[in-house]
């Protein structure tokens, strides 16, 4: 048998990420090159071969993504509805700086995971990827690439993601209505700094409050679901992330009544015996309903204000509640509650034997999960400035766990990279692949097509964008067909069983 | 161990004579939580003083709502079907099911609208034998797309973990109601070419609900009988209820007494023991996908002609009323969804007359919440060990 030279998946990586170069262009080329540098580094195998390996398909790699862009600043710029062409058209250093950086990147990430002393090595890596997420916003804003908004964002659902991978990941048990204390966060932050109660509470007080909110509502789920398992399971939290955002919708008119005159008084229809409780001259408006509830408070700190539209002081507020959030979860994961989810999960009658208190473990799992999911909706709710009970919908629910699927449940590491991709590749990818695919229609198929109606048939079915859903679609069934386990799998297999 | 004995006490007093104290104790705990009920329900329509004025105002809305929630139960026990059959022969949730529905309703909205014609108001109107007639593609359809996914997507993973099923199965969902969406996007043919011209029932905009063609008239069959009577059965009425009868009564012959159904429930009962005995287990699942998305597609086009509408988000919120039918029932016995469709069916039609309809949703949820925690196997369902 002769030795393959790339694995299939490597190829399939090189390939997708040529591809992705192919559509973004411009300058991404410095992104997508350190990006695949990345990952062809973390593919290597640790030792001096791999570091040797790594250098040589870094290259080719980098090499592919640079000519792949070329092709794409040269010839699809060039297409009809294109966007304009980058600031400071790319100059060949650029290019030549992107390709240096690919394969520099990728070496280094393959030393430093050869490191004969681990510790150090880790170190090494995390101080890389630190320097990289401090540089990126900068790079962002001067060549203005417009990513800022879409990193915040994926962010953001990556926060969520974390706490999902404690219920799903950890402790083996499937949320369907995760999204549920993502509104819980975001109505907290709504409620106590906005106009609608003229409350004005510091950010930085609001986002432990949310905290707590979302993990009290976790345990008020938690509590009675105790007892059921799998799929019953999965359809109880269905029904309570269902029944979150009605709730947040219609509170807009509350009155409430003394029950019991109020029952005299409809057995006898006699309406003046009602005492009224709550509301009585004029119905309490709680969510303001579907119009939800805007302007809400903005954080500052040190004099920075934190305004829309200026993403540097909000990327670095998130990246820093992602990288506490990831100490905090990997700190749990090996702390005794962490063994013990993995112990429940891996077979509950088995951990109770050993003396593990299932009551206890499934609570803590629902009300850390929660609370990190808080988090992120108090931040969302700040950054966006608007809460509306549309924003929560059964979908967030699936493409947060999608995220944790895609990237490996119960891998930190796996479901950061899933919910990066996923995100971005719904908020930066489909929307350019759709200009571009537009683009090509219209410069192949339309231009010999006469009549108008058959060309907005064509642009209404190839509307990339409205493929979304078949997309996450498709990454799940085959997901599971194929790699249950994720892209980076965690140490321990079989996370949900 | 004190533990043990207060549960042996506990378990003693539910069979035998409870104690004054305990007995006064569970009152009261009944009595506070209807209290809060009472008081937490307001905001979402349990105001009891406008129920009572209801009521009293318009007595025959009790009837009317009987009906209207009976045709709507037949529907939702028509879907909930497709989910018990499915769940008692592989005990998989059948997430996409609800989204089989919706296509059955495309299906039979396409179908009718080749027969239709403009009408004296500017809308289609379908003849009735095409209504009746688009019943066979519309399950023809349904019943082959449900039997090819469980070909590709479910068979594959029969060995895996039940999760990674269910997993795959919400993610055929999303391809499911992505297809409703863009099925949408063919409306603009119509404008292409007259061949083409039965398509403009879907409209311009994709996402739009599509309306269906009239097909059974607006009459109140009650007043041929009673004149003046105040409570409105129509045709669409006395045509769902039959035709869900009508389906159910020979499902229930299928199964019970057919050589396959019996085949069926073999499967159902022991798939290695029902192999061994020469049963074709990969046909008979098959069979039974089959047919629960048959009855779906049935379901997709009496819901079409009863109200009007088909929008591709419907799979979901129809499809998780269908499922709560199904568990209300006792998921995997079959007269159990029945029974399930029928009450929630009553449910929500009450529930949108004296609760409120913005409110409907959540108070269905909750039940079912409710049921699972106090009775996991449902009314009809028998215990059966590790599924709950």
């Amino acid at each position: 048998m002769k030795q393959k030279i790339l694995a299939n998946a490597e190829i399939a990586a090189i390939v997708l990420i040529g591809f992705i170069a192919l559509i973004t262009g411009g300058w991404s080329v410095l992104i997508l090159t350190v990006v695949a540098g990345a990952l062809v580094g973390a593919a290597a195998p640790p030792n001096r071969a791999g570091v040797l390996r790594a250098l040589i398909v870094g290259a080719l790699t980098a090499l592919i993504i640079v000519a792949v862009t070329f092709l794409h600043n040269a010839y699809i710029t060039q297409l009809p509805k294109q966007d304009a062409i980058p600031v400071g058209a790319l100059q060949p250093t650029t290019y030549g700086l992107a390709l240096l950086l690919g394969i520099v990147v990728a070496v280094l990430v393959a030393a430093l995971r050869a490191h004969p002393n681990k510790q150090r090595g880790r170190t090494g890596l995390l101080i890389l990827v630190l320097f990289f997420a401090v540089i990126f916003p900068f790079f962002e804003q001067s060549v203005q690439l417009f990513w800022a908004n879409a990193v915040i964002v994926s962010m953001i659902f990556t926060l969520q993601a974390l706490g999902l991978n404690i219920v799903a990941g950890y402790a083996g048990l499937l949320d369907l209505g995760y999204v549920a204390f993502f509104a819980i966060g975001g109505y907290t932050i709504a409620f106590l700094n906005s106009p609608q109660f003229n409350l004005n509470v510091s950010f930085w007080l609001i986002i432990w409050i949310a905290a707590a909110a979302a993990a009290l509502f976790g345990f008020i789920l938690g509590a009675p679901v105790i007892p059921l398992r799998g799929d019953y399971l999965a359809i109880v939290t269905l029904g309570f992330g269902e029944i979150v955002p009605i709730v947040f919708k219609n509170l807009e008119a509350v009155k409430i009544h003394e029950p019991v005159t109020a029952i005299f008084a409809a057995l006898f229809n006699k309406p003046e015996w009602v005492r009224c409780l709550v509301g009585c001259t004029e119905p309490v408006n709680i969510t303001n309903g579907t119009q939800g509830i805007t302007p809400i408070g903005r954080p500052e700190l040190f004099g920075v204000k934190f305004m829309t539209g200026q993403y540097i002081p909000w990327y670095f507020l998130i990246l820093a509640m992602l990288l506490l959030s990831v100490f905090f979860i990997s700190r749990l994961r090996s702390s005794r509650i962490g063994r013990a989810w993995v112990a429940m999960r891996e077979d509950e009658l088995a951990a109770t034997s050993m003396g593990v208190n299932i009551v206890r473990t499934k609570l803590t799992a629902f009300i850390l999960g929660a609370m990190f999911s808080g988090f992120a909706g108090a931040f969302y709710g700040s950054y966006v400035s608007f809460i509306s009970p549309d924003a929560f919908d059964f979908s967030i629910s699936v493409i947060v766990l999608c995220m944790v699927i895609l990237g490996g449940t119960g891998s930190i590491t796996g479901v950061i990279l899933g919910g990066l991709i996923i995100k971005m590749s719904d908020l930066l990818f489909l929307d350019k692949f759709q200009t571009v695919l537009g683009g090509v229609l219209q410069a192949t198929i339309f231009q010999s097509v006469k009549s108008q109606a058959m060309t907005n048939f064509l642009e209404s079915l190839f509307n990339a964008s409205q493929y979304k859903l078949l997309l996450f679609g498709l990454i799940l069934v085959l997901m599971m067909r194929f790699r249950p386990q994720g892209l980076v799998p965690s140490a321990s297999e079989d996370a949900i069983t | 161990m004190t533990t043990v004995t207060q549960k042996a006490e506990a378990l003693s007093s539910k069979s035998s004579s409870i104690p004054s104290t305990r007995k006064l104790q569970r009152a009261l705990f009944v009595v506070a939580v209807t209290y809060l009920v009472l008081i937490i329900g307001q905001p979402a329509g349990l105001d009891l003083v406008r129920i009572g004025q209801d009521v009293r105002a318009h007595p025959s809305a009790i009837v009317q709502q009987l009906i209207i929630g009976l045709a709507n139960g037949g529907i939702i026990a028509m879907t909930a079907l497709g989910y018990t059959l499915v769940y008692g022969i592989i005990e998989l949730v059948n997430f996409a099911h609800g989204d089989v529905f919706m296509l059955g309703g495309f299906v039979s909205i396409l179908t009718l609208s080749i027969f239709s014609r403009t009408g004296v108001n500017g809308g289609l109107t379908a003849p009735l034998w095409a209504a009746i007639f688009g019943f066979l593609p519309a399950m023809l359809f349904c019943g082959l797309l449900n039997a090819g996914i469980e070909r590709m997507a479910y068979r594959p993973l029969r060995t895996a973990p039940k999760l990674v099923a269910l997993i795959s199965a919400i993610g055929m969902s999303f391809i499911l109601q992505n297809l409703g969406l863009q099925i949408g996007a063919f409306g603009k043919l119509a404008e292409v070419s007259p061949v083409f011209k039965w398509l403009a029932v879907l409209g311009g905009n994709n996402a739009a609900p599509k309306s269906f063609p009239a097909v059974l008239g607006n009459n109140n069959l009650l007043e041929y009988i009673i004149p003046g009577a105040t409570v409105r059965i129509t045709f669409a009425d006395v045509l769902v209820i039959v035709t869900a009868i009508v389906l159910m009564a020979l499902l229930n012959w299928f199964v019970m007494s057919t050589r396959l159904g019996k085949a069926m429930r073999a499967t159902a009962q022991n798939r290695d023991a029902a192999a061994i005995v020469g049963i074709n287990v990969n046909q008979m699942i098959g069979l039974t996908f089959f047919i629960g998305g048959a009855l779906a597609g049935a379901a997709g086009m009496m819901f079409g002609l009863y109200n009007g509408t088909v929008v591709f988000t419907l799979g979901f919120t129809a499809g998780l009323r269908s499922f709560t039918a199904a568990v209300l029932g006792g998921i995997g016995n079959i007269r159990g969804a029945a029974l399930g469709g029928v009450l929630i069916g009553l449910l929500a039609a009450f529930s949108d007359q004296y609760l409120a309809v913005r409110w409907t949703n959540a108070w269905v949820f909750l039940i079912l919440v409710l049921v699972l925690l106090f009775r996991p196997t449902g009314l009809l369902g028998q215990e059966t060990g590790d599924k709950a």
